[in-house]
């Protein structure tokens, strides 16, 4: 039965909470942020109403640059180590025996639910002095003195490649899934070595995924709020802490507001790349 | 109706489903589970009350549709190619199954299918469509012997089309390979096609009949030997029987004999 | 079989990757005194316990959970009547809607987290206890529409056909039909809002964080005031509650099917 559409005025009536909710709390609050962005800021935490670009004048900024380069930088790093070890990992999980594939799962969802700060304290303390793998490593005699591996930038980055990993497989597990079993079947049966059979079929086959997932990575990563500080030192603050910052402790609205807008634009602008890529897929 | 995908309720068992369109009009339980008993002994399915769908063979499933789809005493049954999804041997099964279920209940049916066998064996009437429009209504066996264009004579069955002019005069007229005595292309044409059913043409040493040609190909099927012929560039097919086996080998030039009464001129 | 041996070394390397910070929290979670080593010295349940009989905690522990619940429930009403809508109906235009549902999660929740922060300051409503069960509900609700839409494609449409052929009408169809091929779908559309939203931090921090501590909140705010092992308890607890949850989709449901994997022959 083909979807007709609707007719009536109560064909339409399913859509009116859900149009209602979303209009309501996320349109208008997404609104009023666009506009805060252009308002004044005053000293006190306060902002005016009005219409100046002073807030996105503080783009231009040394500082402001510095953070948005690292803060590009780092999610670039996290989505690339994702995908690398991600994608072999899916493809094998999507080939394995129904059992392992669903404990699998179940870990890894369990995984990508815990809380950031869960993740950050937990993290912290593996890499710390007191209570890590560096006295593990003493214990087993192969270290000297327990050591701090925290807070640092490789810190900072392993405990956002664990937040983003479950994240990357389940981005992946569907198109793994879908995948015709028998491209690989017929390269081996061609003479091909699994290795290269792997590489010159499947990565070829699903190259728009792999792009697609890789900014949806990168766009998760963007998010990071607290990783950043929770395992490293200011310097490895990323765009998503520093608009709290100045939204929470230095009450500068438009500012965090202006921030947030341009954030947005990155964001949706990725996203829309990330459809285009993988669409293309999809129709192959 | 029955659907092509059966349409069987995934979340309840046999007797639920037979019974759901009783449910959805408000009947109560004991008369749901005594019209789904009825139901299903009509189409041989009972004690299948508890089963889950899911553990159906496809043969039950169909069955089970069939009894749904009569539990409300329909006065017009409609099957949208119900037998597609069966395997062949099964399918012949049911083909006959369902003429006599539709005979006993006398319920007016109508069946939708692209299978010709199906049509031909459980018919009183068939209507041959194409392309949108009704080619041909008759019985089974008149849409076979007698059909009105050429995509009626091929759909039906399979067929020669041989493209014919009319010969000189008492010659009846001229094909691929040679003439055809006995026919008459009528109504002042010069040029129709000829149908030929493939039984309805015979193979004969060459001298022998007006129409030659060189066999290409024979396909021995056990239950019938098929014998294409080249004449011309046209390819004509022959179906004999085995004991009517006439010695002939691929490559062998033969005479073709057809039967005037069988051959049908179309106008396209 | 370089295969075989290949898979083992990676499953075990990641497996190894993700359960490590987990094992030492565990152990740590355990440790007798309240200080933060590993390996423990000394064994004691008594963190866990704390969980449960230190007020603190427990109301932060309650908030969490009714949040979650009000949340996804919020959530699922938002969802279920959209993708209904966009199956049943060809109305192109109310895609919209789907992005709009969508939106939310994709984008970095510092920015969701901000608007509503905006927003419930500018309608005054700013610190209530409520703001942080619309604002999840929404920022969830991404999650039973991705599920649902997919619960939706997997319905045969020939049933509802089926059905409407039989007499039924479409509140019949929903209700006999429909619903219940689609509540696996429900039922982990809100499993994951649930779970989501009990280990969320910022979206809550903005709504509410100085007058309602959420479970993700205290840790936090623990976190710079000093280490207790009760914080390690609740992580496994988390932890525990998330892969039970996942854990009996799993055994009641097709995991692989909600996830996306058809096969051809699905």
């Amino acid at each position: 039965m083909r979807p007709e559409p609707p007719r009536r005025i109560a064909d339409y009536s399913p859509l009116a909470f859900p149009a209602v909710m979303l209009t309501v709390f996320f349109v208008v609050p997404f609104g009023i942020m666009v506009m805060v962005s252009f308002f004044r800021r005053q000293q006190g935490g306060f902002y005016t109403p009005d219409f100046v670009l002073e807030s996105y004048g503080r783009f231009l900024s040394t500082f402001f640059g510095g953070v948005l380069s690292f803060s590009l930088g780092l999610a670039a790093c996290v989505a690339l180590i994702c995908v690398v070890v991600g994608f072999p990992f899916t493809y094998e999980l999507a080939r394995a025996k129904r059992w392992v594939q669903v404990s699998w799962l179940v870990a890894l969802l369990s995984v990508l639910s815990l809380s950031e700060v869960i993740i950050g304290f937990a993290w912290s303390t593996l890499l710390s002095r007191t209570a890590g793998i560096s006295n593990l490593l003493v214990w087993l005699g192969m270290m000297d003195k327990p050591v701090a591996l925290t807070p640092n930038f490789g810190a900072v980055l392993t405990g956002m490649v664990y937040q983003a990993f479950p994240y990357t497989v389940l981005v992946l597990y569907p198109a793994m899934a879908r995948l015709d079993p028998t491209l690989m079947e017929a390269a081996r049966t061609l003479g091909s070595h699994p290795l290269r059979a792997f590489l010159t079929v499947v990565v070829p086959a699903l190259r728009n995924t792999i792009v697609a997932t890789f900014i949806m990575v990168f766009v998760f990563a963007l998010g990071s709020y607290l990783l950043p500080q929770l395992l490293g030192r200011p310097q490895h603050w990323t765009l998503s802490v520093l608009i709290t910052d100045q939204a929470v402790y230095q009450s500068n609205m438009p500012f965090a507001a202006a921030m947030a807008v341009f954030l947005v634009l990155v964001t949706l602008s990725l996203v829309g790349l990330a459809l285009l890529v993988g669409r293309k897929d999809a129709a192959a | 109706m029955v659907f092509q995908s059966l349409a069987l309720f995934p979340h309840l068992n046999v007797g639920e489903n037979v019974a759901y369109p009783l449910r959805i009009r408000g009947a109560g339980k004991a008369d749901q589970a005594k019209r789904a008993e009825e139901l299903l002994a009509l189409v041989d399915l009972r004690g299948f009350t508890d089963r889950p769908v899911s553990k159906l063979s496809g043969g039950q499933r169909q069955r089970v549709a069939i009894a749904r789809a009569l539990a409300l005493s329909p006065k017009l049954f409609l099957l949208d190619e119900p037998l597609s999804a069966l395997d062949a041997k099964l399918r012949e099964a049911m083909q006959v199954e369902l003429r006599k279920l539709q005979q006993r209940l006398g319920i007016t049916t109508i069946v939708v299918t692209h299978d010709q066998r199906e049509a031909m064996t459980m018919a009183d009437l068939v209507v041959v469509m194409g392309n949108g429009r009704i080619q041909q209504a008759a019985s089974p066996v008149e849409i076979y012997r007698k059909p009105v264009n050429s995509f009626v004579a091929d759909f039906i069955g399979s067929t020669n089309l041989l493209p014919v002019r009319s010969g000189a005069a008492g010659q009846g007229v001229s094909a691929p390979g040679g003439t055809i005595p006995g026919v008459a292309l009528g109504d002042g044409r010069n040029q129709a096609t000829l149908s030929v059913r493939p039984e309805d043409v015979h193979l004969v040493p060459a001298d022998q009949a007006p129409l030659t040609g060189r066999i290409s190909f024979i396909r021995d099927l056990g239950a019938s030997i098929e014998t294409f012929v080249d004449a011309e560039g046209t390819q004509i097919i022959a179906v004999t029987s085995p004991r009517e086996r006439a010695g002939f080998q691929v490559g062998d030039t033969v005479g073709l004999r057809l039967d005037p009464e069988a051959c049908r001129v179309l106008a396209s | 079989m370089t295969g075989t041996l290949f898979r083992r070394v990676l499953f075990s390397l990641v497996a190894l990757f993700l359960a490590a910070p987990l094992i030492v929290i565990a152990g740590v979670s355990v440790n007798a005194q309240r200080t933060l080593v590993f390996p423990p010295a000394g064994f004691s349940m008594r963190w866990y316990g704390a969980v449960f009989t230190d007020a603190a905690w427990r109301g932060s522990m309650t908030a969490s959970v009714v949040v979650a619940t009000l949340a996804a429930a919020l959530a699922v009403c938002i969802a279920f009547p959209l993708s209904w809508f966009l199956w049943r109906r060809h109305a192109p235009w109310a895609r919209v809607f789907q992005m709009l549902g969508t939106a939310p999660f994709v984008l970095p929740p510092v920015i969701t987290a901000l608007g509503f922060l905006a927003f419930w300051t500018t309608v005054g409503a700013y610190g209530q206890p409520w703001t942080v069960v619309v604002a999840h509900g929404i920022f969830f609700v991404t999650l039973p529409l991705v599920t649902l839409s997919l619960g939706f494609a997997s319905i045969d449409r020939s049933l509802v056909e089926a059905a409407s052929t039989m007499g039924a009408d479409d509140r019949t169809i929903l209700r006999t039909i429909v619903l219940p091929l689609i509540r696996p779908y429900l039922i982990s559309g809100f499993a994951f809002a649930f779970v989501l939203s009990l280990n969320e931090y910022i979206v809550a921090y903005m709504a509410v964080g100085f007058t309602l501590e959420t479970l993700p909140i205290k840790i936090f705010n623990s976190l710079r005031y000093g280490y207790t092992p009760t914080m390690a308890a609740i992580s496994i607890l988390f932890v525990a509650v998330a892969a039970l949850i996942f854990g009996l989709i799993a055994r009641f449901g097709d995991l692989p099917k909600l996830l996306g994997a058809w096969s051809s022959h699905d």
